[in-house]
Formats: C-alpha cells, structure tokens, sequence
C-alpha cells in the first residue's frame, strides 16, 4: 500500500523517538546516582524477564491487554479521520455494566458472561455514538464532545460506587465483588495474563484483515484519506463514520468490561486511571497499525511494569521514572519534525549513494 | 542590455533522481517581456527559485547586470532588485491591501495609516493596477490580491519581476486587462519574466520567448519569428497536432435528459432556471458559459447528490435526480471531476486503491468477503499499459505523477467499467500540451464508440473543437444551443453574455 522508502521511515521515525526517550531518562537516572547501565538492566529484568515467583513478562501481557483494546479503539477512529477521544469515557461504561451486571445477575455463567460482555459493548457503542452523530450531522467537534463525555463518565462513575453500587462493607467507594463463576481465567497464577489477552490480539488480527483486505476497510481508508475522494466514489462516508466510531466505541467498551472480568472484579473511583488516554499514545505511537498497536501497548506496559516493580522496588528510584520515559517518547514523537531530515538522511543513506553513482555515470 | 544572464546552470535532485535544470544559459534583456515556457516538470521554477534565492544550484553561476551575483536567499534577491510572485499567494487575509503591501518595510516600523494609504495609492495607479488600498484582503477577488502581490514587490523597488504562471488563477476575462498591466511595467523600465504554458497569453505578451524541455533550453525566439505551432513543437519534441481530428457524429438514442431542471442555492439564490437538454449517445454536448452561471449545479446534479427543486433528470429513461451516487455509476455514468487532486484522486492512497473508487462494491472487485486483490492488480497494470501512465506503478503513490498522467489515471478508471455517458469537468484544467491532445483524442475515440458525452469547460477552445452541439449557461438559464456550422466563438460568446440568438 505504500512503497519501501516510506515504509522504512515510518518504522525508524517512532524507534528514533523511543531512543531519545530512552536517552533522556537514562540521563535523568544518572542524575540520581544510580548507573544508568544497571538501572536500564533492572528495568528490562523487572518489565518483560521471566524471573521471580510470577514472571513479569506475564504481568506485562496481562496489563497490556487493556492498552492494546483502547489503541485499537483509537486507532479506528484515526482510520475514518475522525480524533474521537472518546475511549476513556467508553472503557469506563462498559466497566460499570460489567461491574453491575456481574454483580446482579444471578444465572449460570455460560449464559451470564456473553450477555454481560455484549451488553458493555452496547454500552460502550452508545458512547461511540453520540459524539460520531453529533459530529455528522451537526458539525460538532468530536473532540470537544468527547472531552466532556469523558469528565461525565468520571462523575457517574463516583456517583455509582459512592451510593447505588457501593458495597456495604469497608469505607472505600467501591462496587461488591461479582459473581466468582463470571470471573474469567487466568493463564498464570496472579498475572492478570489471561483469556483477555487472546480476545485482544484475535481483535487485532480482525481488524487488520477488515482495514486492509475488505471493502468496508476500503470504504473506512478512503474516508479518511479523502473524504470528497470517497463521496466522489459513491461512498457514503457519513454512514461510515458513525458506524466506525460506534465500533470503536464497542472494543473500548469491551476493554472495560475484560478489565472488570478478568482483573479488578470490581468498580471503583479512579478505576480507569486514564486507560482511555494511553489507548490514543498507543495508537499513535503504533502509527495506527494494528502490528504497531500490538508492539507499543506491550513496550508501555513493560516500561510501567519495570518502572514500579524494578527501579522503585529493588533501586529505589522513584517509579514515577517510567512515566517520564513513556512521556518523553511521546514528546519526540509530537516534535518528529524536529529531527526528522536526519533520520531521513540516515534512512535514505543508500539511495543517495545510489543517486550519485548514477550521476557520475 | 542585459539584466539577467544564465551561464551554465545544473541542479540535480538526488531523491527523486530529476534532472532539473541541465546546463542552462541564457540572457534576459533589460525592460523586456520575457516569457519562459514549457511542460510540467520542464524546469522552469526550478530555475526561477535559483534565480530567487529559493534554490541553489550545483553549478553554474547567475550574472545580474553584467556581474556575477551570490543570491543566497530571498532577501538578497530583493535586494539585486528580482521579485518573485508565486502561484500561491502570500498575504495576511486579515489586514488591508496597503497594510499587506508595506508589511515588514513600514516607516521606522511605525504605521503611518493617512501616508501610507497614499504612498500604496499612488503606487498602484502609477503601476496602472487600481487597487483600493482600505479594503480588507479576505473580501477582494482573486485578480485584486495579484495586483498586492505585484505592489507587494514594487513597494521593495523590485526592477526584475518573476511571475510564475500568473494567469493559472484568473477568469479568461481578467487575463487581457492583466496582460496590458504587465506591458505597462514593461514600458515604465521594469524587466518581467512571465513563466506560462499556454501559448496563446505567450504571444500576447511576451517579447521574447524561451522554451524549456526535460531541463533544457530548446531555445530563445523573437514573438515575430515564431508562432504557436512552433513553440508547441518545441515544448513537446514532436509534431503537436491542434486540429482534433473528428469525424461527423453519428447520434444514436438519447441517453441523458434534463427536463426543466430548477435549482436554488440553500440561500435560495436561483442557480438553474428550467434547464432542459439532452446528450445522445456517440455526441459530444458541450456546455459553455463564463463560471458560476450555473453549469456547477447542474454537474453537481447530474454526477454527485446535489438535490434540485423541480424537473427531471433521466439517464436511459430512468430517473435519476436525487438518487445515491453509486446508484448512477451502476446505470452506466462516469464522471471525470473537476478536480483531480482533490476529488477526482486520492493523494494518499496508492494506484491501486485509486483504480477502484466507484467500484468497490462490484462483484468484480470482491472474492466473497475479501477485495479480489489479485483481479484488482491486474486489472490496474492494464490500466497502466493502456494509458501509458507514465511513471506509475500499482502500489505506487500517484502524488507523483504530472499532472498529465493523474488525469489518465481518472480517466483510465472512469472508462474501464464502458460507461454509457460520460460527464467530464475541465478536463484539461492546468495540462501541458501534449497531455491535452492525448485527453481530447481519447474524448473523441469514446464518442466514436457511441458514449454520450457532456462536457463542461471554461476553454472556449476547447468547446470549439470537440463539441458536436453546444449548450451555452447564463445567469442559470440555458441561454441558446447551438449545432454544426453555426458552433463558433462569436455565437457563443454573445449568448454568454446573455444575448439571445433571436436578438442577434
């Protein structure tokens, strides 16, 4: 779909970004004395190594699995054009349904578990929805919209847990347990890798297949590349932009919900601790491709994972270092242009050899 | 004397591996119209971005006056006194004519509103382009916002000034005004250099003329030892055939028909006013008409989802006014937009996700649930071969094709499916030469296969030659049609204007 020169460029570009980021943090760990060298060892030993009583490497899996739904959820809406950032509030619905439903419904499991993973993806399509129609038909900016869908959702969210939802027992703000049978199995004893993880990536290579093998991944490329283009074509694109948004609006609502099922069990203030966001980073730092997506939501999860269990436990050095490498990637990424003629020039080296052999012929 | 002298220019552009500019030399006289012409890509702002500091050249030297000059950037050319108006303007919508002439040379950077609405005043009157110098930008036509360009560079003292393509923006009724300004600084001691490729405006205006190929001069011609044949040949390498060559048409049955088709704006502005007519297949039906006079909603219409107040629109009989695009592509039409770099092509895309706009949900392109990837590069080679797109390839980006070559990526794809009527827009809008010939030639061939053509053009021209009848618009009114001997440009041009032919 595109030729091998961009090709080149568009992996080395967010790889340059991941360096920088890297550089940077490294320097900052010099900073507080510790080697960066060791440091660098313990982050990687503690994010994706295979040692200790749970390997981490399965803690990342599992922790990535959210991050790679909301970044496909993201990543669809960048597909059709369309920066809905709507995710966060999403992911948070389908949780409350699953926490609600997991928590009231009393029928077997069999029965119990597709129903409420179907309703959270209602629930998170709805969301999809309003701000897709919004933006259609009457030109309101998706992103406004779905900022303030987003500080609703935190709001219902305190509202539910601190009064309808709340468990009896304990002081904090938090829904009841759901239903044990509903919980869904773990592959490793306490690494929240589980089932969750394999519903991700199949999604993955659904929506892989979808975009780039089918007409309606056709119809959703052109829409976003061009939208008259598409019109021109006899695309309907309005339709293909609700429909998209409400998809995207479905996996987000189903990371939610997988998170409550397989992980927390339960719903409580804070929960998403901007899940939501992470899933856009991801989508651009995985350049809206689904391989990307799958790469990056494992390296962030890593790095998290790393940070806290490795730098603040064993190092002592503040966990919050994960946070400011993952920042700082984020950063090179948004000033690519800053940097970019010299990875070009380091991509391109070849072809310019090429170039001057030819001329002195 | 000389103002400019080329000695030896050469640039190479490594990453696309273009030859820009090979070895150019020659001058430019002082007070001189100097137009350089040639095909897309043949180098010329390539060399005119040398000239103005844009660009820097591998080798070769430039010599202002007689002597060698280092023109590093912009600036420094403004200050040898060589402006340069790009084809895109530069202005601040925002401020005011006189504003965007002095920004950034302002009297000891303070604003002198009553001095300064003089000094602009004067200058343009002087220059022989009126502007009014209170207006605000973002209200003045297009032709109005040149001029501030052009003051723009007269303000600085500029005495060499570089147009490039200048009347590529201008209406056909603003260029001959246009053409006159530009004598006027000519006599007044100014030295211009007018980069075109349409021949006719060449030998309008220039003095001298320098035609450029592939990076090369092919040659300097005095205006009265040449003519538009010549330079055509010259532009192109070949034999340029004006004349297209067609036969008589034989019309078969109607294809398309209009049948009182009224019009409004959503402001309710009337845009077409009971238009009936009708295009049989194997004839090509011309709509002439200055723009805005309401062939846009017409086409919009016909070809897109435009919805119109009353009448009928058939294609074969069917009624299609208001129907879903992909609807009308099925019954046979095909569309050649106006504008293929926004509409008619996907710049982002490759070929083949170009090739099959229109058709994505035909049984051809699709094996049950996948897209017939298989089918679609074959069918997008042959595309290629048969057209002769030059430079493509199927997973190619088609952002780098001329624009010659777009068209027939639009037109390759538009015919593939034999429609029965084709609707084309300005077909040859911003083409070279030798790129028009091959679009009317292709136009004619598909008449001749018994297609039903409308086409709408703003080119006379081009009406005149490949039109079998013609429908002339004005103020949204079909004004007149016109047939056989009676299509020439005088018959057309009064009902442009709103003659009718019984007042004639």
């Amino acid at each position: 779909m595109i030729n091998g020169k961009s090709i080149k460029l568009r992996i080395a570009m967010p790889a340059a970004a991941l360096i920088l980021g890297i550089a940077v943090a490294v320097l900052l760990i010099a900073l507080t004395g510790v080697s960066p060298l060791s440091a660098l060892r313990v982050l990687i030993d503690s994010g994706f190594g295979f040692s200790g009583r749970v390997a981490p490497f399965f803690i990342t899996l599992g922790s990535a699995t959210p991050l790679m739904l909301t970044g496909l959820a993201a990543m669809l809406g960048f597909k059709v054009g369309v920066f809905c950032i709507a995710q966060e509030c999403q992911y948070v619905f389908g949780a409350i349904m699953a926490a609600w439903l997991g928590a009231s419904l009393e029928l077997p499991s069999v029965i119990a578990v597709p129903f409420i993973i179907l309703c959270a993806i209602v629930a998170g399509g709805i969301f999809g929805f309003i701000p897709a129609f919004l933006k259609v038909k009457l030109g309101v900016n998706e992103i406004i919209s779905s900022i303030m869908l987003n500080n609703t959702a935190t709001l219902v969210l305190e509202y539910l847990v601190a009064f309808p939802l709340r468990a009896d027992a304990g002081q904090k703000a938090q829904s009841e347990v759901i239903e044990r049978s509903y919980w869904l199995p773990e592959f490793v004893q306490g690494s929240r890798f589980g089932i969750s993880f394999i519903i991700g990536v199949l999604l993955l290579a659904f929506f892989f297949m979808l975009i780039w093998k089918t007409r309606w991944g056709y119809k959703m490329r052109m829409v976003g590349e061009n939208i008259s283009f598409a019109d021109y074509g006899g695309v309907r694109s309005s339709r293909v932009i609700i429909l998209t948004l409400v998809v995207s609006g479905a996996v987000a609502g189903l990371a939610g919900c997988l998170e409550v099922l397989g992980n927390y069990h339960r719903i409580m203030t804070g929960f998403s601790s901007g899940l939501g966001f992470d899933g856009l980073s991801v989508a651009m730092l995985g350049l809206s491709h689904p391989v990307g997506v799958f790469i990056v939501a494992l390296l962030l999860a890593g790095i998290r994972q790393g940070a806290q269990l490795g730098l603040q436990i064993s190092l002592s050095i503040p966990r919050e270092l994960g946070g400011v490498l993952i920042a700082m990637v984020i950063f090179f990424v948004a000033i690519e242009n800053a940097y970019k003629p010299f990875v070009e020039r380091l991509v391109g080296g070849r072809r310019r050899k090429d170039a001057r052999e030819k001329e002195a012929k | 004397m000389e103002a400019i002298r080329f000695d030896h220019i050469s640039k190479y552009y490594p990453s696309t591996g273009v030859q820009a500019s090979d070895d150019i030399s020659f001058s430019i006289e002082e007070g001189e119209i100097h137009a350089i012409c040639g095909e897309n890509g043949a180098g010329k702002s390539t060399l005119m971005n040398i000239l103005f500091g844009l660009e820097k050249p591998d080798s070769g030297s430039v010599f202002i006056r007689g002597a060698e000059a280092a023109i590093r950037s912009p600036s420094d050319a403004i200050s040898m006194g060589i402006g340069m108006v790009h084809q895109h303007f530069m202005l601040v919508d925002s401020f005011t004519a006189a504003e965007n002439v002095l920004l950034g040379i302002e009297d000891k950077g303070f604003l002198n509103k009553s001095s300064e609405r003089e000094y602009v005043r004067k200058l343009s009157e002087d220059a022989g382009m009126p502007i009014d110098p209170d207006a605000p930008v973002y209200a003045l036509p297009v032709g109005q916002l040149q001029r501030i360009e052009i003051l723009k560079m007269l303000a600085r003292n500029v005495k060499i000034l570089i147009l490039d393509e200048p009347t590529a923006v201008l209406t056909p009724y603003e260029v001959g005004p246009f053409l006159e300004t530009l004598r006027k600084l000519a006599d007044s001691g100014h030295t211009v250099i007018f980069i075109s490729h349409k021949l006719q405006e060449v030998m309008d205006a220039a003095d001298r003329i320098t035609v450029m190929r592939q990076g090369k001069v092919v040659g300097t011609k005095e205006k009265k030892d040449t003519s538009i044949p010549e330079l055509a040949d010259m532009m192109v390498g070949r034999k340029v055939l004006f004349e297209v060559e067609k036969k008589p048409s034989v019309p078969g049955d109607t294809i398309l028909e209009l049948k009182d088709v009224t019009m409004r704006s959503h402001r309710g502005r009337l845009l077409a006013d009971k238009v009936s007519f009708s295009v049989r297949a194997g004839e090509i039906y011309g709509i002439a008409g200055v723009s805005g006079n309401g062939q846009e909603a017409l086409i919009s219409a016909i070809a897109e989802d435009a919805s119109i107040e009353s009448g009928s629109i058939l294609l074969n009989g069917k009624e299609i006014s208001g129907h879903k695009i992909a609807e009308k592509r099925a019954l046979g039409m095909a569309y050649v937009p106006e504008d293929r770099m926004t509409t008619g092509l996907n710049m982002a895309a490759d070929f083949l996700d170009n090739s099959i706009i229109g058709f994505q949900d035909s049984s051809e392109m699709n094996k049950g649930l996948f897209l017939n990837r298989e089918h679609i590069t074959e069918r997008a080679g042959k595309m290629i071969d048969d057209y002769q797109i030059r430079g493509a390839s199927v997973d190619g980006s088609v952002s780098a094709l001329s624009g010659g070559n777009m068209q027939k990526v639009v037109l390759a794809r538009e015919l593939s499916a034999s429609p029965c009527l084709l609707i084309v827009d300005q077909p040859t809008r911003g083409l070279d030469v030798g790129s028009i010939e091959f679009v009317h030639r292709m136009l004619i061939r598909e008449r001749d296969k018994g297609v039903a053509i409308l086409l709408l053009s703003v080119e006379l021209d081009e009406i005149l030659s490949l039109s079998d009848r013609v429908g002339v618009m004005c103020r949204g009114v079909l004004q007149g049609e016109l047939e056989g001997s009676d299509i020439n440009e005088h018959s057309i041009a009064m009902l442009m204007v709103g003659e009718t032919e019984e007042g004639r």
